[in-house]
């Protein structure tokens, strides 16, 4: 009989997932104040939980895999934030956003993850990107966007152009573009998730664009 | 952009984060400089290409998945009572021995195996007991016990208990199990008041009414701790190399310095955190003098410890003074020790003596033919522990002939590749001096300086980019 209502409550869960998942928004969801849901789900409110799990769980796969550049290893490090947030949601104390905890796991998750597969690779930025024949530079992808801009293959290119320049910021600096410039955060929401002062964000961001800029070949023409 | 307004100013203006007066400064010299109008139209191209990246969408399994990951995980955390898994484990033994084996061979068994277990328990504390590993001059072990003085000699186990005292010119060096070396030197009088050791951790204490002591601890000795009392104060160690002289005529007043670490200080009640490359003296009865920098002879002593415990084959000599960039420049000399068993290739050595004497002679053919072998050869033989203490040696040895573009790229790769190497920070103060002073780079310079204080606030290179900025507002 137990296993019979156990079952019983994750079908209706399923049902209640399908039917009532949030529609994501492009941007990530604003960061207003989760704190009615997370008290209930200290209770023990599974809902509460899941309505949570809803609104970040894209936001936060799409900030590990601009990290990792890995969408399987992506969907796996959210599934363990979330299992994370989930066991050990008795111990979050409100002394920052709710979010910005959630940000803060999945950050930790992805650093040991990349820590362990020696998928850091520190470049020098004055290295020189050897230009495959064949292969163009963004300003022209983005020249040709204007005007094609319903064109698929040159969005998908442009997409891959910049995430292979992300992968060879350093890390402080992947973090702040990927924060900041993709996901929309301000600078004080990126720094309760950073743990710094929101002046050295503006300041890390700065120095990323520049960097990445320069990857990119954004200034050689 | 030799502007007034640099791309960090211009970054901060795309996001509104200037303040008003910021903001009317930048749009002011938008309206003259060409150059900054095209690159404030590429930033913002940047930023809109930045964010019209259409997010990734999760898999059609990925709900699914996450609830079957969380269910196994909830099932894997309910805790199963220790005595139902050894009541389930006696009892699956007893069954495996009741019906087969007589009971003279079970009681034994279990004789053999009693005694067996004692005795390798007893080997287990004897073997992580310190002993001495060598001796020169006259040194007397005091055991308790026993109530007499004994001659030390190599191999001897020290106990709990047991003091030591060294005559004039003796010199004593002390293993304990790869966890620490200590060196007892001349006229020192030692107690070691503790020694435990539980779950492989080493918790020691030594009392000293007189003398000098030195400590290197090693990577294993994390999770252990190390106290010393001298009549002036207590010192707490958890993984450091220090030296620590207690001076018996004036009553005990102590002084310590540290090389690798930080050691705590305590006396009347207050505590003090020595840093490596500072020092401290106690007075009996006194509060700990606040710590400061270790003077050049102070700091050539105590780098006696790196000739204790596991002795690394290769170090670059600097200290850990404000000004030390100059002596990375000089260029700082790499000792390599001579101990075996060798782990660098000869033929590194060889080249890094060619260096040395070209230092002597001058002679610059020398030198170009010898960083270009100690480059290959680097390459041909990568060794994590040693690359950057190479790398820093190579970047000031380019400095020194005057190729300031390719010690500026060393330096970098330094920090690059080895960010949590001691001296990172100090390559990365080399890379904004070169700019600074040789390169008269300004922005560079400053871009350099503003790294050196994000990446590595704590360190006492820091010290310089603070100098750098100060004159700057001048």
């Amino acid at each position: 009989m137990i296993k019979f209502l156990q079952n019983m409550e994750y079908f209706a869960l399923f049902c209640v997932l399908y039917i009532g998942r949030l529609k994501s928004e492009d941007m990530p969801p604003s960061f207003d104040v989760d704190d009615e849901l997370v008290a209930k789900a200290k209770k023990g409110d599974r809902r509460a939980f899941d309505e949570l799990y809803n609104k970040y769980k894209r936001p936060i796969l799409n900030y590990i895999y601009r990290l990792t550049g890995d969408f399987h290893q992506a969907e796996e490090l959210t599934h363990e934030t979330f299992i994370r947030v989930y066991t050990n949601i008795d111990r979050y104390i409100k002394k920052a956003k709710f979010s910005s905890w959630v940000y803060t796991i999945a950050g930790n998750l992805t650093k040991n993850f990349l820590r362990d597969r020696s998928y850091i690779e520190k470049v020098s930025i004055d290295k020189k990107i050897a230009k495959e024949e064949g292969e163009i530079s963004l300003l022209d992808v983005i020249a040709d966007e204007t005007k094609r801009p319903d064109d698929q293959i040159l969005k998908k290119e442009k997409e891959r152009l910049i995430q292979r320049g992300i992968d060879k910021l350093k890390p402080k600096h992947k973090q702040v573009i990927i924060l900041c410039d993709i996901q929309g955060l301000s600078y004080e929401d990126a720094a309760g998730i950073l743990k710094c002062p929101p002046v050295t964000v503006g300041s890390r961001l700065s120095r990323a664009r520049e960097n990445l800029a320069r990857i990119l070949r954004f200034y050689e023409r | 952009m030799n502007c007034r307004v640099n791309f960090k100013d211009l970054s901060r203006y795309t996001d509104g984060a200037c303040t008003q007066k910021e903001k009317e400064r930048i749009e002011l010299h938008l309206k003259e400089c060409q150059e900054c109008k095209q690159t404030l139209a590429r930033l913002n191209l940047l930023k809109a290409s930045l964010s019209s990246i259409a997010p990734v969408k999760e898999s059609e399994s990925f709900d699914f998945v996450f609830n079957q990951k969380l269910k196994e995980r909830l099932e894997e955390e309910v805790s199963v009572s220790l005595n139902e898994v050894l009541g389930k484990a006696i009892s699956k033994i007893r069954d495996a021995f009741v019906p087969k084996v007589p009971v003279l061979v079970r009681v034994a068994v279990v004789l053999v195996l009693a005694v067996a277990v004692f005795g390798g328990y007893n080997y287990y504390i004897y073997s992580r007991l310190p002993f001495i590993e060598t001796i020169s001059g006259i040194v007397k072990v005091y055991r308790a016990p026993a109530a007499r003085y004994i001659i030390a000699r190599p191999n001897m186990r020290l106990r709990e208990g047991y003091r030591i005292e060294t005559a004039q010119d003796a010199v004593v060096n002390i293993i304990s199990r790869n966890k620490y070396a200590a060196r007892i030197k001349e006229d020192s009088d030692i107690v070691i008041a503790k020694l435990d050791v539980r779950n492989g951790n080493h918790f020691t204490k030594f009392d000293i009414t007189s003398g000098k002591l030195m400590v290197n601890t090693t990577e294993a000795f994390k999770g252990s701790n190390m106290s010393i009392q001298t009549p002036a104060c207590e010192a707490k160690v958890v993984g450091t190399a220090f030296a620590i002289d207690v001076d018996k005529p004036s009553g005990g007043t102590t002084w310590l310095g540290v090389l690798q670490g930080k050691v705590k200080v305590t006396s009347q009640g207050t505590d003090v955190y020595v840093n490596a490359g500072q020092k401290t003296q106690v007075e009996p009865g006194s509060l700990p003098d606040i710590p400061t920098l270790l003077s050049d002879n102070e700091w050539k002593l105590i780098q006696e410890l790196y000739q204790l415990g596991e002795k690394p084959q290769v170090v670059l000599l600097v200290s850990m003074r404000a000004n030390r960039v100059e002596e990375l420049f000089k260029p700082a000399p790499l000792y390599i020790s001579d101990t075996t068993p060798r782990t660098i290739p000869t033929e590194l050595e060889a080249i890094i003596r060619i260096i040395n004497r070209a230092i002597e002679d001058n002679d610059m053919g020398a030198h170009r033919f010898a960083i270009g072998r100690l480059e290959q050869l680097l390459k041909k033989h990568p060794n994590p522990r040693y690359n950057p203490q190479f790398l820093m040696f190579i970047g000031s040895y380019y400095y020194y002939i005057g190729n300031y573009e390719k010690a500026i790229d060393t330096f970098d790769r330094v920090v690059n590749e080895y960010p949590d190497y001691s001296l990172s920070s100090l390559a990365q103060c080399a890379v904004a001096t070169i700019y600074q002073n040789n390169l008269r780079d300004k922005k560079k310079a400053t871009a350099g300086f503003e790294e050196l204080l994000e990446n590595f606030p704590d360190s006492i290179d820091t010290v310089r980019a603070r100098k750098f900025f100060k004159n700057l507002k001048k």
